[in-house]
């Protein structure tokens, strides 16, 4: 029987009525109120750039360069450890299925919990430092925790995301049919021709998703800078909250929210921009293009 | 092309035994097909042969030469698998010219090798095709040239035609058998369609539970199957049990559930039990009083377009046969049976 474009209609509601109300909605709130439209304080004074230009200071732009750098730095790191992980759990080694669970126990820990786990190795007393002074590696305890380049947060967010990344990574790696890189094998390629013509571009749409959750997630982190973060720059969201809280100014905070979003954007397409160049490498070139040269 | 050996090779996965002491020949430029049911090795065998497994015991050699410690990138063997396992993010060309480049074949060369084996197997023009977007047959012609455009001293078909429907199958399988004659290949093909295997190879290996059954020409091993498992598996067999009851100068003379029948003389004593079987097509129904004459009861007529196949009892032991469609519809009928038609089976 054909369904009805009614009932089509009717099906698409629920989800329709959620984007409208959860995110456009509330985007939208949030954009006009760094105009100075929608005041949640119930004064609205009409179109302003005035709170733009009031957060763009030099303590938001230093917030923003700050939450830039550990969200790129972590999650680029996340991805890079977990995919050579998931590449070797995919394959057919005896334990590689209870190493591959134990891995993912960090993703069960709560951020906080995690935080302060890895602050008992990584503080000025902390193992990591009695370890490499007593090998003679270091004259004096190096400053991981609270130190100016978020060396400490770094290091929580890749603990605690790596088994994210696995989740993501090894579902679009055992994807790749066996089949598929035998036959690669059987047509005389090695290991380096097979991973970087056969697994990577089958493979790096899941890892650029891995890398772009991550990234929202650690761009926008807020626990784990509280806790092993420098006391200045402060991260995005930590300036944020600041602002509201002792300020009352969510006009400015949207401002920064604004640039988050914005700055998430820009960060997933050029992600997703270049791992379509890659891919396209080998999708693309075809007979004419082999041709021309 | 290359002569294969493979000698007493074990396989074993754990404590199951998958291939277990095969040992054969296929000489070069010759077709030969693993036959067997699924989950008997075949396909163990095969990827044995290209080197994804290791035996744990025995060895394959080509042209004289051990292979069992070459892994599969350098044993200069082909594998069509069952899936196809074309790359899927690569054109048709790219996926052809795959192994030329991980050889290092020059730039000019790859390009006539690939617009040459295109030509082979009827797909000029679609180079720039994805696989999604071909058809099953065209997918599996891709995959053929991938395997042969590298010319590979074996070429080794994993039940390549299973993913397409029945008329495609035919087409692929005559244009698999011809480019292997034509080019003078070497080739193990893995099936379990006795139809395939009887219409394609030169020689046949029939498999079950790991071990080689028989190995032999198509029509040697049909006429002349050597146990109940290959007479059932390669075509369609009556098997009796009986015994031998008297030797004549011509034929021997069986006690069987069919009655006291004439078999090919054989050296087997009086009072011997004896397993013996018979093709359905072997019956005759413009009666020759000179062979055997079996009556039975029909319980089942099927009609199949150019014959009918009948089933009887025939003393309580059922038997089907092949009949012409002229054969009168009655409850009761009498056919014949030659002694030539009755098989010796050893087991």
């Amino acid at each position: 029987m054909k369904r009805s474009r009614l009932t089509d209609y009717i099906l698409l509601l629920p989800a329709f009525i959620y984007v409208s109300l959860f995110l456009s909605f509330t985007l939208f709130m949030m954009i006009s109120q760094s105009f100075g439209l929608f005041s949640l304080l119930g004064e609205t004074e009409g179109f302003t750039l005035q709170y733009w230009k009031s957060a763009m200071i030099q303590e938001s732009f230093d917030s923003f360069f700050y939450s830039m750098k550990i969200g790129l730095v972590s999650s680029t790191l996340v991805v890079v450890i977990a995919y050579p992980i998931a590449l070797i759990l995919n394959q057919e080694i005896r334990g590689a299925r209870i190493v591959g669970s134990l891995i993912k126990i960090p993703y069960f820990i709560n951020a906080m919990v995690a935080a302060f786990l890895i602050i008992n190795i990584i503080a000025y007393h902390g193992f990591l430092n009695q370890f490499l002074m007593f090998l003679g590696f270091i004259d004096e305890p190096l400053r991981m925790r609270n130190d100016d380049f978020g060396t400490g947060v770094i290091v929580i967010q890749v603990w605690k995301n790596i088994p994210f990344a696995l989740l993501i990574i090894t579902a679009s790696i055992a994807g790749v049919s066996k089949d598929v890189i035998d036959a690669a094998k059987d047509l005389r390629a090695g290991p380096v021709r097979i991973f970087f013509s056969i697994y990577l571009p089958l493979t790096i749409s899941g890892a650029v998703t891995a890398h772009i959750l991550l990234f929202i997630m650690i761009f926008g982190d807020f626990a784990i800078y509280s806790v092993a973060g420098p006391i200045y720059p402060q991260s995005l969201t930590a300036r944020m909250q600041l602002i509201v809280s002792n300020f009352l100014q969510w006009e400015e905070a949207s401002v920064l929210a604004t640039v988050l979003i914005i700055s998430v954007i820009v960060v997933a397409s050029t992600l997703t921009f270049i791992s379509k160049k890659y891919i396209g490498i080998y999708e693309k070139v075809g007979y004419a293009e082999i041709k021309k040269d | 092309m290359s002569k294969l050996k493979v000698s007493n090779l074990v396989k074993r996965f754990g404590s199951f035994t998958a291939v277990n002491k095969a040992d054969f020949e296929v000489e070069a430029g010759t077709l030969v097909t693993l036959l067997g049911p699924s989950g008997c090795g075949k396909t163990t065998l095969l990827r044995s042969i290209a080197g994804f497994y290791c035996p744990d015991e025995g060895s394959i050699f080509f042209d004289g030469v051990k292979v069992d410690n070459i892994p599969p990138s350098r044993r200069n063997t082909s594998m069509c698998f069952q899936s196809y396992a074309l790359f899927p993010h690569m054109s048709v060309w790219k996926n052809i010219a795959f192994g030329l480049e991980n050889q290092k074949v020059p730039k000019a060369e790859i390009i006539e090798r690939v617009a040459e084996v295109l030509r082979v197997v009827n797909l000029t023009g679609l180079e720039d095709r994805k696989p999604s977007q071909l058809s099953g047959g065209q997918q599996q012609r891709v995959a053929l040239a991938r395997a042969l455009v590298t010319r590979p001293d074996i070429i080794l078909f994993d039940e390549p035609l299973s993913n397409l429907d029945a008329k495609m199958r035919d087409q692929v399988r005559i244009e698999i058998r011809e480019l292997q004659l034509s080019l003078g290949l070497t080739a193990v093909y893995v099936t379990h369609d006795q139809a395939e295997a009887l219409s394609i190879s030169d020689r046949i290996i029939v498999i079950n539970e790991g071990k080689i059954q028989q190995a032999g020409a198509p029509q040697e091993i049909y006429d002349n199957p050597v146990n109940s498992f290959v007479a059932q598996f390669l075509g369609s067999a009556n098997i009796h049990e009986g015994a031998v009851f008297e030797h004549m100068p011509d034929f021997t003379v069986i006690d069987s559930p069919l009655g006291r029948i004439r078999v090919p003389k054989n050296s087997l004593s009086p009072g011997s039990r004896v397993k013996f079987c018979w093709r359905p097509e072997r019956t005759e129904f413009k009666i020759d009083p000179e062979h055997n004459v079996i009556k039975g009861n029909v319980i089942r007529r099927v009609f199949m377009g150019n014959l009918l196949e009948v089933f009887f009892t025939v003393n309580n032991q059922p038997v089907k046969v092949q009949a012409p469609c002229w054969i009168p519809d009655e409850k009761e009928l009498s056919f014949s049976l030659s002694p030539e038609s009755f098989i010796l089976l050893k087991e």
